[in-house]
């Protein structure tokens, strides 16, 4: 049984298919990257692993479990299941502490004093140590990110997903996130990525998928796949992303 | 025509006034929390609550929008003791207050709430946290914060509207002015003083309101 | 005397109305020349006059309408004058309401940028043409849905009349409960026409401003 499983899933805005029977698994400790065009239904995808896109056909299980069965318990399931956004969605009145410790504290029942410590420790992965009392306001593009990735980290999920977590950063700001990553990817850590950094998804990914037009279109592994592309589209899409 | 301003027989009946004030004072404090609460609550169930729940809301708050507060007052004072409820003056003052301040505080709070944005839910969502959890921790204090502008004006102006309960007899500040005219018949003089105490209640509340935007809302 | 509450009593309700209608214009009109005035002076280049205004608003919005009703009406009696409460209540009410409106149209004028007085300057308008010619137009679609939404406030409000005697929908409701013993159905029926009145202006005031935003 893989960690996450997606079958035939279908995703429809009113008459709008945006996913179209999707099926994919990933194993524990994989590393996949999903790229596409804007609109092919790949953060969509992403969005229906922990729930928060509801489907209208196929089943998607994590760790066995049902996401898309009414009786499972998405609390439960989201505290094992990280993601973050493309727009950090920090909370804008809560200090960094506060932020990464607010889910551990409320969710977990964790203890102030060890929240404080937890907090710590995941900014210390992210390099943010020192930033602890600032607030998102006072933070650059890139460090929101990264405290948005240690806020997810203090959850302790079992998978990260992460949804075009550098498009909305300035060029200069995208290596120090992605050298967060890559730190995780060498802890083993099981990570989604929908991305448009094709250079960081051919170093890191074991395995890239194509979506298009709300299908995988191509999958394989990272480095020959993005090599040598066996359909026309995804040669059409590396080449007008690569230049 | 000559008048000559005597303001000594009306301030001689300072007692009165403070009474009044104090009522005034009371009733104002009172009904600007059970407004907040009534807001928070209302709105709530106004943006997040099953149909059931958003359509009686809805409807309370249009009817209460949409017709005078004194008509309100009047309605609750004199008309529900013929249907067995009867209060006094203070507390139909309290109740009537209540639910207009109600009404208007749902509508600006849903405002603040309809702003947050979706994306706040779902991370919230996305680190395990509940219904009520999001909306305790990620919503609730953005939206006041965006909506306290908004809220502090309401309640200043309800401070002011408070002014009709002299009109069931509750004897707050305007009622005692109106005393204090039929003793010492010196009605601009009173209503002057009555006004110009009200402008400073006005300004007091506002710095209040400042004050407490620093202390709650402002950091660093 | 005590008699039945019967149809004629609503009939004479809602005959009543035409006055709350008449001051609700007359306020209108009076608050939207002493509003004009005031938004005007809030905007103004030269300090002292944004004073005044801002002054204005500051006493206005933080005194009792019902203050103002007795002051023009029992108050200015003491010199000499017999106040109509026609007049008490014309004047009060373009005191309140010029605040109100003004205020609301000042915001309104604030709302467009900077940018675009400069870009009239920039084409040679004097002050006032650049208010006439690019500002108020623009201001004006701004100012369309909450001045609707002040409307509401205003009928509402005219029911205050009532207490110095003018004889409007809420005091004519007082007249038809001291000589039927009914206030539950007088009020309830007095409550439902200001409901006719005012929920439609709601509705529209709020129809208008999401087309507003829907267009920007």
């Amino acid at each position: 049984m893989s960690l996450v499983e997606l079958t035939d899933v279908v995703k429809r805005y009113g008459t709008h298919t945006v996913l179209n029977g999707v099926s994919l698994n990933v194993e524990r400790g994989e590393i996949i990257a999903i790229i596409g065009r804007s609109g092919s239904g790949k953060s969509t995808l992403l969005r229906c692993v922990n729930g928060l896109e509801p489907i209208q056909g196929g089943t998607v299980t994590f760790d066995g479990t049902i996401v898309n069965d009414p009786g499972t318990d998405l609390r439960k399931l989201r505290q094992h299941v990280g993601i973050v956004f493309q727009s950090f969605n920090l909370f804008p009145h809560l200090s960094v502490e506060k932020n990464i410790t607010l889910a551990p504290k409320v969710v977990k029942h964790v203890p102030p004093a060890e929240a404080r410590q937890l907090a710590e420790a995941v900014l210390r992965k992210v390099g943010l140590a020192e930033k602890i009392d600032a607030y998102p306001d006072q933070l650059s593009g890139g460090q929101q990110q990264r405290v948005a990735i240690a806020r997810s980290l203090a959850m302790q999920p079992v998978v990260m997903l992460f949804d075009e977590i550098t498009s909305a950063l300035d060029p200069e700001l995208v290596g120090e996130v992605l050298k967060v990553l890559e730190e995780m990817a060498r802890d083993g850590m099981t990570m989604m990525l929908v991305t448009h950094e094709i250079g960081f998804a051919r170093k890191v990914a074991n395995r890239v998928v194509f979506m298009h037009e709300g299908r995988i279109w191509e999958e394989g592994p990272a480095a020959a796949t993005l090599a040598r592309p066996r359909t026309p589209e995804l040669e059409t899409f590396l080449s007008a992303v690569l230049h | 025509m000559t008048y000559s301003f005597q303001f000594r027989d009306v301030f001689a009946a300072w007692e009165f006034l403070l009474d009044g004030l104090v009522l005034t004072l009371e009733l104002s404090l009172v009904t600007m929390v059970a407004g907040l609460v009534i807001g928070l609550a209302g709105a709530a169930g106004r943006v997040y609550g099953p149909a059931w729940i958003r359509r009686p809301i809805a409807v309370y708050v249009e009817t209460i929008r949409n017709t005078p507060l004194i008509v309100q007052l009047f309605l609750i004072f004199f008309g529900l003791p013929s249907a067995g409820l009867k209060f006094d003056a203070n507390t139909a003052a309290f109740i009537a207050l209540s639910i207009n301040l109600g009404a208007y505080s749902i509508e600006i709070i849903r405002a603040g709430l309809e702003a947050i944005p979706r994306s706040q839910i779902e991370a919230g969502q996305s680190l395990g946290l509940s219904g009520l959890q999001v909306f305790r921790h990620v919503i609730v204090f953005p939206a006041l914060k965006l909506m306290y502008p908004a809220l502090a004006s309401q309640f200043v102006l309800l401070m002011l509207a408070t002014s009709v309960v002299s009109q069931i007899s509750a004897q707050d500040l305007f009622h005692m002015a109106s005393i204090i005219q039929s003793r010492t018949f010196r009605d601009f003089e009173v209503y002057i003083l009555v006004a110009a105490a009200y402008l400073a209640l006005a300004m007091i509340f506002r710095l209040l309101f400042a004050g407490l935007y620093q202390l709650v809302f402002a950091r660093r | 005397m005590i008699r039945e509450l019967s149809f004629i009593d609503v009939l004479y309700l809602i005959a009543a109305t035409r006055w709350t209608l008449a001051l609700t214009a007359i306020a209108f009109l009076g608050g939207g020349l002493v509003g004009l005035a005031i938004a005007l002076l809030r905007v103004s280049a030269w300090a002292p006059l944004r004073w005044l205004g801002a002054v204005y608003v500051l006493v206005v919005q933080g005194t009792p309408l019902l203050a103002w009703l007795f002051v023009f009406f029992f108050g200015l009696s003491i010199f000499g004058f017999t106040v109509s409460p026609w007049i008490a209540a014309a004047a009060s009410y373009s005191i309140y309401a010029g605040a109100f409106l003004g205020e609301i149209w000042r915001g309104c004028l604030q709302a467009i940028p900077r940018t675009q007085w400069e870009a009239g300057a920039s084409l040679g308008l004097g002050l006032t043409q650049q208010l006439r010619y690019i500002i108020v137009p623009q201001a004006l679609r701004l100012a369309i849905p909450p001045t609707v939404g002040f409307l509401v406030q205003l009928i509402k409000n005219t029911s205050l009349a009532a207490v110095i005697g003018f004889i409007e929908l809420t005091r004519e409701g007082q007249l038809t409960t001291a000589t039927t013993f009914r206030p539950f159905t007088v009020y309830l029926i007095v409550a439902a026409i200001y409901f006719a009145l005012c929920f439609p202006l709601t509705q529209v005031s709020r129809r208008l401003e999401r087309r507003l935003h829907v267009a920007r």
